[in-house]
């Protein structure tokens, strides 16, 4: 028996050390203050008397303020369209990257050129778009030359929400038809083969050997997807500051305005819990069965 | 026939593809052509996507401002910073991780799988409140930790499955003759796994130098903000000089841009193998 198998047959607990710096670093700059949201949501701040217990005097309140279920909506909202939107487009391109392509460069310089949206920041990303959708930009161009009339893609109650989800779609979704396109790449060609010759036509192929072994990966996406979406904050304070007439309030930008410039410290923390269990909910049952699979592998 | 079948099959494929990525690009493309042109040509109606007269007047003009040289640099240092302490942090884990046998093994990596989904906005109330508290607000060091506690799952995930698929055979030698632990990790695997922690670090940078929403609540004016400040404050200002934003928004990308031209396959490879399934 080799030292290293030795090593791994019994437990070391020096091997802590290696992982301890990351777990205090993890320690400190989530957990203690995760801790931190939770007491707070529970206090009344005011800046000359600090923290003050208020029982659930915060949660009450939320839940019988009307920007709160504005909020909740709109972010539902927000978060299911980014995911159907995300998933379409990188589908979409997935699936014709994924064809036999004549040259591989090729493919992969559109593969890398397809990932380039994901470099721009959100405050980037709101830019480039926002110059697009002035009321006399290029976009305006084109839909007057099409329909005679202009839109006001951020300053109408109808359109904004959806401009500001459409921005943060075209930053995200390169990364999910990545995750997609290597999903379908390590499908192995012998199923295919094999379906081939027992005579199943492509779209068979497509719905009984590829969609189940993508399975699991479509699940891993939503959860990300959902848990990332339903707190996003950025675009929002970019380009609407939760305008016009709240039409984009979002959860994230709820607590921001009521926290960071109303300085309600206890009462946003209260929709901080709120907003985080939710989302606990969802990556909870994900990691649930993420654990059973791996324990049926093991 | 088969050869003009297929021959029409590739060109139909080609042309399709390229017209996605045209249009996917195409607010890249508009804001590059637009930071070179000069200021009468911004609201020219119908806007044109070329400029008439080519200049770099905005770009002089960016230079010439200090509060931009300051984002610039600070978004730098931060972004550095961070993805180097991030790489050290997460080889340490990854390589604990993936060479020991530790009691709460499992329970600790499902931890950090579930942290990555963690929604760190909803710290923003303790994060401005302890900052002060610590004598941290406005400080590069508060930044740094955020940035790198957030990107620390993914790169422990990551470079564990990378130490994982390296043979501890290799190592053996090295152990044998007395190398201590960390000298094999960082002499030895590490090096070894190069395309992975290049790739991991490069996700890692991405990160940081992108991160908005602690650097806008945790910074006071140019003086320690990085970039993303910078360009948000930039949105919604009537009469705007686009030129000059889209130059911003241009030198903002262009430093990921060339790294990512250059790493791009092990980016790739650390985006894919992030998910686990």
């Amino acid at each position: 028996m080799s030292l290293l198998t030795e090593y791994k047959d019994r437990f070391e607990l020096r091997g802590f050390l290696f992982i301890a710096p990351a777990i205090i670093f993890l320690l400190f700059v989530v957990i203690y203050p995760l801790f931190k949201v939770f007491e707070y949501s529970f206090q009344e701040y005011s800046p000359h008397h600090s923290f003050v217990f208020a029982g659930l005097k915060q949660y009450q309140t939320l839940f019988s303020d009307e920007l709160f279920w504005i909020s909740m909506k709109n972010t539902f909202i927000f978060t299911i369209g980014t995911i159907i939107l995300d998933l379409g487009l990188s589908w979409g391109i997935a699936l014709l990257l994924n064809v036999k392509w004549p040259n591989l460069k090729v493919r992969n310089f559109f593969r890398g050129a397809l990932l380039l949206p994901f470099l721009f920041s959100a405050p980037a990303s709101a830019l480039l778009w926002g110059i697009l959708y002035q009321p006399l930009g290029f976009l305006n161009y084109i839909i007057e030359q099409l329909s005679g009339s202009t839109i006001s893609f951020l300053g109408d109650t109808r359109y904004a929400l959806f401009s500001v989800l459409w921005v943060g779609v075209w930053k995200n979704f390169p990364l999910i038809m990545i995750l997609i396109l290597g999903g379908l790449q390590s499908i192995p060609k012998s199923i295919y083969e094999a379906a081939r010759i027992d005579g199943a036509s492509r779209v068979q192929r497509f719905w009984h050997i590829t969609l189940p072994q993508m399975r699991s990966l479509m699940m891993t996406i939503i959860v990300i997807d959902f848990a990332t979406t339903f707190i996003h904050f950025d675009l929002v304070w970019t380009m609407t500051k939760g305008g016009p007439l709240r039409s984009t309030y979002l959860i994230s930008f709820f607590l921001y305005q009521r926290g960071m410039q109303a300085f309600k410290f206890g009462y946003a923390s209260a929709i901080g819990v709120i907003t985080m269990l939710i989302i606990s909910i969802c990556v909870a049952t994900y990691i649930f069965i993420y654990s059973k699979r791996v324990e049926a592998r093991a | 026939m088969r050869g003009r079948k297929r021959r029409l099959r590739y060109f139909s494929l080609y042309s399709s593809v390229t017209i996605i990525t045209v249009l996917i690009l195409f607010p890249a493309i508009f804001a590059v052509f637009t930071s070179f042109k000069p200021i009468r040509e911004i609201f020219m109606y119908p806007p044109s996507i070329l400029p008439h007269t080519w200049t770099l007047k905005a770009y002089i003009s960016i230079f010439s401002q200090e509060k931009y040289l300051h984002y610039f640099l600070n978004g730098y240092f931060i972004s550095i910073c961070s993805t180097f302490l991030c790489v050290i942090l997460g080889a340490l884990a990854g390589y604990g991780f993936s060479r020991f046998k530790l009691p709460a093994k499992h329970l600790l990596l499902l931890g950090i799988l579930a942290a990555q989904m963690f929604p760190g906005a909803v710290l923003m109330i303790p994060y401005f409140n302890l900052s002060r508290q610590l004598g941290l607000y406005n400080t590069y060091l508060a930044l740094i930790m955020i940035d790198t506690t957030f990107a620390l799952p993914l790169v422990i995930w990551l470079l564990k499955s990378y130490f994982d698929s390296i043979p501890v055979t290799i190592e053996e030698a090295a152990l044998i003759d007395g190398c201590s632990r960390t000298k094999v990790l960082f002499l030895i695997v590490a090096p070894i796994a190069r395309a992975g922690v290049i790739g991991t670090g490069m996700l890692a940078f991405i990160r940081a130098w992108n991160e908005f929403l602690f650097a806008l609540i945790l910074t006071k004016g140019p003086e320690k903000a990085p970039i993303t400040v910078g360009l948000a404050e930039l949105f919604g200002q009537y009469s705007i000089n686009w030129n000059g934003v889209m130059a911003i928004t241009t030198l903002a990308v262009l430093p990921l841009l060339v790294a990512f031209i250059f790493v791009q396959r092990y980016v790739i490879s650390g985006i894919t193998s992030g998910a686990v399934d």
